[in-house]
């Protein structure tokens, strides 16, 4: 079976300005990404990894170059659309969490939902408690970021990513201030939903533990990819 | 529904920021309900004076005397016929009636004068319309037919008279020539009414009829109503019924006739709403000052709601729903402390005017003031709040929505 483009990147540029400095982010990046793909994007700090994923989860204009999303072609949609888009199709799962403190952990990935608009108020109620049931949170649904583990965090966010079903998830370091064990088990828990609802996982990592995870890997350094390594096993039909 | 609960716990995260500036909003929504129920129950007082003490809820009178009333004139003074008073008095609405001739005087005790307003009055009438009879301090009212004079405690000290002490009243007759009407005090009065107390001497109608040369004339009917409320129906209705009879008389309400007082309350309110709105202003920076540092603190949570697909005028309305629960928290204490003081009020009452007795020409109210409660203020003033408050905060709830997201999601 032929597996769709979700994502394709065509001489993608971003240069930023630092004062009277032009910085380059990104000189020229070509990717297409498959749906169901498990893609990690690696390489050095300051290579352009937050950069691109900024741009693909349209938080960021590019310079120049294309993206299209689902067919969706960026260039030429607005800001509303660029909200649209991500309300409906992309999830996003951030290093520092960024939960909303003062909402429980079933009122965070709630909150998605309602933003998404998607289910009656019984529906959405019984899709939060099995999402965060399936994320390892059963019974700590009604605690608040700050009475939760950096890993019971991340689970929320994942869940938060995964509630509204979006075709795609970018994660920014999503382990980065996890320790190996916690990563261990929030990795497992974003490659089961990879496997179990076929979503596009993108993240960025410096973590070779995490990498072994993707199944698909894109080496970045300097804002070019230098590697693209499809793995043997792992790889998307 | 749930983002007013996110709302209001977003409140909570800085406590006592959010309680400082709730308590500026208050402040001014507490002063507010607590000076309108003053003002209120001042000028409900004073109102209360001009009807028991001066002209009635409505009055008759010829419409030349109306124009000229401010000169006591002896023209164009009226008799309302019987036939019409009957019809007056078979109104429900209708208390009673008391025929009043006013005029100037010089009050005089042999030694010195002093100009003063005498008034002429049916003596077993007028205590069926007013209270002056029940305001005697010392002596008793007077008697009709009799030559005596009750008038304000002030007024006598003023000219050095007590009970039983005779002066003259040195009146204009309506043919121009001077009369003297030779009187004795009966009794000396103290109203809440300070007009009325300094310049009034009041002789019973005949003796001034008499002395002043105008038959059975006088200057108006004073009416009075079983209610306040009833006065503009019934001044209505009087006119109707004086239109039908052909009569030249019309009726004026209180409300017409105390013109200074009614310009007056309308000063105090304008002066209400700019007190409210100098010390609202305080809390408009509170609430800005207040709005960003909660925006600030929060950058990586509005990117956050950014990149789950939340729109500039979502993210807007939600940090304004912030300002708009501190309207809520400063109107609900606000309210409280405004209703505390106003009971207060309303119970015990405050003598404002202690001290400076005959210091006023206008017919406020000299005695203990109550405040009246005024439901609407608080509604007014509670709604007023939380519609500033939001609206305030949407200016800097739009600034910090309009930031990109990947600069919100990466401040540090």
């Amino acid at each position: 079976m032929r597996v769709l483009s979700l994502l394709e990147l065509k001489d993608l540029r971003k240069v930023y300005k630092q004062g009277k400095v032009e910085v380059e982010a990104l000189r020229g990046i070509d990717l297409e990404v498959k749906s169901g793909e498990f893609t990690s994007v690696y390489g050095p700090s300051g290579s352009g990894k937050t950069t691109l994923l900024n741009m693909i989860g349209a938080l960021d204009k590019p310079t120049s170059g294309m993206i299209k999303i689902n067919g969706n072609n960026l260039k030429e949609m607005n800001n509303k659309d660029f909200a649209l888009l991500r309300r409906r199709h992309i999830g996003f799962i951030f290093q520092s969490y960024n939960l909303i403190p003062v909402l429980s952990a079933y009122e965070n990935v709630s909150f998605a939902l309602k933003i998404a608009k998607q289910s009656s108020e019984g529906a959405s109620k019984e899709k939060v408690y099995q999402l965060l049931e399936q994320v390892g949170l059963e019974g700590l649904e009604n605690r608040r970021p700050s009475e939760l583990s950096g890993g019971q965090k991340q689970r929320v966010a994942v869940a938060r990513a995964l509630i509204k079903e979006p075709k795609l998830i970018l994660a920014d370091e999503p382990t980065a201030n996890l320790d190996s064990k916690t990563s261990h088990e929030v990795m497992q828990v974003m490659l089961e939903m990879n496997k179990e609802l076929n979503t596009t996982f993108v993240f960025s990592t410096h973590d070779s533990l995490v990498m072994g995870y993707a199944s698909r890997l894109l080496g970045l350094h300097d804002g070019l990819i230098t590697k693209d390594q499809k793995r043997v096993g792992k790889e998307v039909d | 529904m749930f983002l007013i609960k996110m709302a209001f716990r977003n409140l909570a995260r800085h406590k006592k920021r959010t309680i400082y500036t709730a308590v500026v909003i208050a402040v001014a929504i507490g002063f507010y309900v607590f000076a309108d129920a003053l003002v209120l129950g001042m000028m409900d007082a004073s109102y209360e004076n001009v009807t028991e003490f001066e002209y009635g809820h409505t009055q008759i009178t010829s419409q030349k005397y109306w124009e000229e009333r401010e000169e006591y004139p002896l023209e164009d003074l009226i008799k309302v016929d019987e036939r019409i008073h009957s019809k007056i008095m078979s109104n429900s609405e209708v208390v009673g009636t008391s025929p009043r001739l006013d005029f100037n005087a010089e009050l005089n005790d042999g030694q010195m004068g002093l100009p003063v307003v005498g008034r002429g009055i049916d003596v077993s009438n007028e205590k069926s319309i007013s209270r002056i009879d029940k305001s005697i301090l010392k002596g008793g009212f007077i008697t009709e037919g009799e030559s005596e004079a009750v008038m304000g405690q002030n007024l006598a000290n003023d000219m050095l008279l007590d009970v039983g002490d005779s002066f003259m009243l040195v009146v204009r007759t309506r043919e121009k020539t001077f009369n003297v009407i030779d009187l004795t005090i009966s009794g000396l009065f103290e109203t809440p009414n300070p007009q009325i107390n300094n310049n009034f001497v009041f002789v019973p109608i005949e003796i001034a009829q008499n002395a002043l040369g105008v038959g059975d004339n006088y200057s108006h009917l004073a009416i009075k109503l079983t209610d306040r409320s009833q006065t503009e129906n019934t001044t209505l209705y009087i006119n109707s019924l004086l239109k039908n009879e052909n009569s030249s008389y019309r009726a004026y309400s209180w409300e017409e006739a105390a013109e200074d007082l009614i310009k007056m309350q309308e000063y105090s309110d304008a002066m209400l709403y700019l007190m409210l709105g100098i010390i609202l202003l305080l809390a408009v920076v509170g609430i800005i000052n207040t709005v960003i540092l909660s925006i600030l603190e929060r950058l990586k949570e509005i990117g956050m709601m950014k990149a789950m697909g939340m729109q500039i005028k979502e993210i807007t309305f939600v940090l304004a729903l912030e300002a708009g629960g501190i309207g809520v928290i400063g109107g609900i204490i606000g309210c409280l402390l405004g209703g505390l003081g106003v009971y207060l009020l309303s119970t015990f009452g405050i003598n404002i005017y202690a001290g400076m007795e005959g210091e006023f020409d206008l017919p406020i109210s000299m005695a203990i003031i109550y405040g009246n409660w005024n439901y609407g203020a608080f509604i007014f003033v509670f709604t007023y709040s939380i519609i500033v408050s939001f609206i305030v905060g949407l200016i800097p709830a739009y600034w910090g929505a309009r930031i990109e997201p990947a600069e919100l999601l990466h401040h540090k």
